[in-house]
């Protein structure tokens, strides 16, 4: 290993709904997606002086796990087997493994003490939870530091009804958007163009223009803005 | 500087005339300011090859009145340069005047020593468009001052592409070959180095500048610095 | 991506036919263009720049390159829609970037060759300084490296522009001047301070320290105020209130112990020169920005002088400085703590230039009124049968006249290799003598 500059860490953490319904194209587009991502930011984490990148990949159903057991694990080194659906879709489960990671490392959880950066978080799901604990562990989530500053993403996939948007939406908060995905056929596009932007954006320092810093939360979500609307173009 | 060890040292004038009108604004006085951070830069080591000769360093800007930077001139280690801005018409004419006044004696005002010392050097720096109408006739009363005579007179052309600016600098210069185009502060510093060799040679006071009139010798030596400074002006850009 | 391939476009009269897509940054896209014969990058910009912008790229394109290094914009191209991009050379495929550099994927080929290329960084921007322009947003994604010869690519020339005239980007965080950073008050305008060659020079030191020691110069304890390093906490460190990592005024933010390790680790192995410029620019360099920022010509010198004093440990192969500028001479080695036997001292004037095989003497050295510090003129070779025995084998016009100990003296016709036998003294011209001292 050569001599290299010091990093901070930037985690990238995908919540992904694994349940019965998930199974087919849907599944199928994420993991094609996780796969891309990992070759694009073992790239950009060698193009890039600012950040080192993690992922951490939750799947919720009946129950939650991180994929191959692990809780987060740098790009060079993640490896992953496909994630298979079935059962339901317990998102309070998935929250409760989110809030066990977003802590410092020195209480139990993967982020750093100091000198890390906001983590990415994407939430995807096609259904509404089977419980609603989830709204309790919400509020556990927002206790946490790293979740208020993390850009958080949810991906309402193929879903139509308004109560599974608001659950979305209340995941994102400010900080971040819910993306439509109005066939599964887009999934993968979707995915991809939110953790490759973000990351891109959040693996370089801030410019300042016209005597102003520009806030790099607010850059990542206008610059996703605009990729996704090209992906909209594009004639689905 | 220090004499205690009981040398007396020569006064070696290094004069910068800095054109900072309005046509100068831009990358124009971008360039002569760092032109002149970069002899600085390297004007210690300068003075340390110069163990004869004291070197002074002068600065007059011009613009739409004549100004000099320190009211008299500074040591290496004094002068202290700090960027110009531009502004205004370009009064060749009073810089002119200003000059003729600093190359008079100590009596007459000016900075010159009564007797003896070192041929001065001048580096003009313009863009070459004056806004006085007179100035050539300005220019000639300066001409007329022994210690402007015997100085070697330099000037740079900051971005000049017209005949009529070249020929305002040569008129300053007396000679084409001495109005650089390119040039670099590493080669600048060989103007500066021969005058203190001169001095070495000649060894003692009063025999380069007599009644006003530079020796031969000078002459000489500027030849051998154009020789080296036309070298710069071959490299291609 | 708003052109695609084949597509044309006709400039002067020449058409580009469109190759394929070279990128996309967060001003333009960048397409591989071909007019026919010659390949181009052509750099088309997202949104229509001002007036002011346009006419900055078309005075450049018009200034043309200050030195070769630079992919400087060689014709503006402008549609109907008034969008607008240029053409430039392509990057060569030999070079990488300069982050790919500091995250260790592509390490230079020794110190030497690490050397060169900050030498040609250096004097890259006093050539564009030469010419009253600065270059404003120099950033980490700026420099491209071979880093097996040491020659160095600047890319995004078009915000260059004339001192203290800005164009909208002011520049990037962590590379910039903190008085940027903050927006303090011009001294002669009184308005926001815009870029110029001072702050240039605060970030030219800022790469050079991250070349040198793979480590930001303002990144120390004091990170460990932030959990999060968002654009607040790096207003902090690098606007607001920047603390050199090796202030001998401030020592509250040293290198942080098990972190920046490659810091730790490279910067103790610098000379003592280069060490006082670097604190002169990160100490009174942060409130003094026209003279105590160390400039082109004071970096070339160190630099170069750094270059010379270099030798190889004949144990591990590591270069390591001798340090005959020292207050102490090294003659051990910090990698593997061997002693070198053996030195050979080439002195010309103050120069002094360790010779050992591979060793390059440039123009500078025989020539102290030269601008070329990185225009090689002579190598130091080795014998074919016998490799003990080395020589300079030099480039120049003239002959050159050899004395030994004992007074025998030797006319070396040009192009002929000078022996490194001890106590040599070497006329390389009327004005310049060298002599060689094995230690």
């Amino acid at each position: 290993m050569n001599d290299r500059i010091a990093k901070e860490k930037l985690n990238v953490i995908l919540v992904v709904d694994t349940s019965k319904s998930m199974a087919g194209e849907r599944i199928s587009q994420v993991n094609q997606a996780i796969r891309d991502i990992k070759d694009y930011l073992v790239n950009l984490q060698v193009e890039n002086s600012n950040v080192d990148f993690y992922l951490s990949i939750i799947q919720f159903s009946t129950e939650s796990s991180f994929i191959n057991d692990n809780r987060e694990v740098n790009v060079d080194k993640f490896k992953f087997d496909n994630l298979k659906c079935c059962g339901w879709s317990n998102l309070h489960c998935g929250y409760q493994k989110l809030e066990e990671i977003l802590k410092k490392q020195s209480h139990g959880g993967v982020m750093p003490d100091f000198g890390g950066t906001s983590p990415i978080i994407l939430l995807l799901t096609d259904g509404h939870p089977t419980t609603t604990e989830y709204k309790d562990e919400l509020v556990n989530l927002n206790n946490s530091p790293w979740f208020k500053a993390a850009i958080r993403y949810g991906i309402a996939i193929e879903l139509h009804d308004k109560r599974t948007m608001g659950v979305l939406k209340d995941f994102v908060g400010d900080n971040g958007d819910v993306i439509d995905c109005y066939s599964s056929s887009m999934l993968k596009n979707i995915i991809k163009i939110i953790v490759l932007t973000a990351s891109k954006v959040k693996s370089s320092s801030a410019t300042v223009g016209n005597g102003q810093v520009i806030n790099q939360n607010q850059l990542v979500r206008q610059e996703i803005n605009e990729a996704l609307a090209d992906v909209d173009q594009w004639g689905w | 500087m220090n004499n205690t060890d009981g040398i007396k040292k020569q006064k070696l004038n290094l004069v910068f005339v800095i054109d900072n009108s309005g046509s100068m604004e831009g990358e124009k006085i971008g360039a002569v300011n760092n032109a002149i951070r970069d002899v600085m830069s390297i004007m210690p080591e300068i003075q340390d090859d110069t163990s004869d000769a004291e070197i002074a360093i002068s600065a007059l800007t011009f613009s739409e009145e004549a100004k000099w930077v320190y009211s008299e001139p500074k040591s290496v280690q004094d002068f202290i340069w700090k960027d110009i801005g531009t502004d205004g018409g370009t009064n060749y004419s009073e810089a002119y005047d200003c000059l003729t006044k600093f190359f008079s004696k100590k009596e007459n005002g000016g900075q010159m020593p009564d007797f003896g010392g070192v041929a001065p050097v001048v580096i003009l720096m313009s863009d070459g468009m004056p806004t006085s109408y007179d100035w050539e006739e300005h220019l000639d009363k300066l001409k007329k001052k022994g210690w402007f005579k015997a100085a070697l007179k330099y000037a740079l052309a900051i971005q000049i592409d017209t005949k009529e600016a070249m020929d305002v600098l040569t008129k300053f210069t007396g000679n084409s070959e001495t109005v650089l185009k390119v040039y670099t502060a590493e080669a600048l510093r060989k103007v500066i180095k021969v005058i203190a060799v001169t001095t070495t040679k000649i060894g003692s006071s009063g025999d380069l500048v007599k009644d006003g009139n530079a020796i031969p010798k000078n002459e000489m030596m500027q030849a051998e610095v154009n020789k080296d400074l036309s070298d710069v002006d071959d490299v291609e850009w | 991506m708003r052109l695609n391939k084949n597509d044309t476009f006709t400039v002067d009269g020449v058409t580009y036919k469109v190759i394929n897509t070279l990128g996309e940054g967060g001003q333009g896209e960048v397409y591989l263009v071909s007019d026919g014969g010659n390949t181009y990058a052509f750099k088309y910009y997202k949104e229509i720049p001002g007036s002011d912008f346009k006419f900055n790229l078309k005075n450049n394109i018009n200034k043309g390159s200050p030195a070769s290094t630079f992919i400087w914009p060689k014709k503006y191209v402008e549609f109907d829609d008034e969008s607008c991009g240029y053409l430039m050379d392509v990057r060569s495929s030999d070079y990488v970037s300069f982050i790919s550099y500091l995250t260790g994927k592509n390490p230079f080929k020794d110190l030497k060759t690490k050397l060169t290329w900050c030498i040609e960084l250096v004097e890259s921007f006093k050539l564009l300084h030469e010419k009253g322009f600065s270059y404003q947003d120099l950033n980490d994604g700026s420099f491209f490296l071979n880093p097996n010869n040491g020659k160095l690519l600047i890319c995004d020339n078009d915000n260059v522009s004339a001192d203290k005239t800005n164009l909208g980007i002011l520049g990037k965080m962590r590379y910039m001047a903190p008085e940027i950073v903050r927006g303090d008050k011009d001294r002669m305008t009184g308005e926001r301070q815009m870029p110029d060659t001072h702050s240039d020079r605060f970030s030219l030191a800022i790469i050079l320290f991250l070349t040198l020691c793979l480590g930001n110069p303002f990144e120390g304890e004091r990170l460990k105020n932030h959990v999060i390093v968002d654009e607040k906490a790096e207003y902090e460190m690098f606007g607001k209130n920047p603390i050199y990592i090796y202030s001998e005024h401030d020592k509250s933010n040293r290198p942080i112990n098990g972190y920046h390790t490659a810091v730790l680790k490279y910067y103790p192995m610098l000379p003592s020169y280069i060490k006082e410029a670097f604190h002169k620019t990160f100490t009174d360099g942060l409130k003094d920005r026209e003279n105590s920022r160390t400039t082109e010509i004071e970096w070339l010198r160190l630099l170069s002088q750094y270059r010379d004093e270099l030798i190889t440990c004949p144990h591990c192969g590591k270069e390591y400085i001798y340090g005959y500028n020292e207050k102490k001479v090294n003659s051990t080695c910090p990698h593997c703590h061997n002693k070198t036997k053996e030195m050979c001292l080439l002195t010309i004037g103050r120069k002094r230039i360790l010779l050992e095989p591979g060793k390059y003497l440039y123009t500078v050295h025989l020539n102290k009124y030269s601008s070329e510090y990185n225009h090689a003129i002579g190598k130091v070779i080795q014998n074919k049968n016998n490799p003990s025995l080395w020589g300079i084998k030099l480039r120049v016009d003239n002959d050159i006249t050899v004395q030994d100990r004992n007074g025998n003296t030797k006319v070396i016709a040009k192009d002929g290799v000078i022996p490194i036998i001890n106590k040599l003294s070497i006329q390389f011209d009327s004005q310049t003598k060298g002599e060689i001292d094995k230690q």
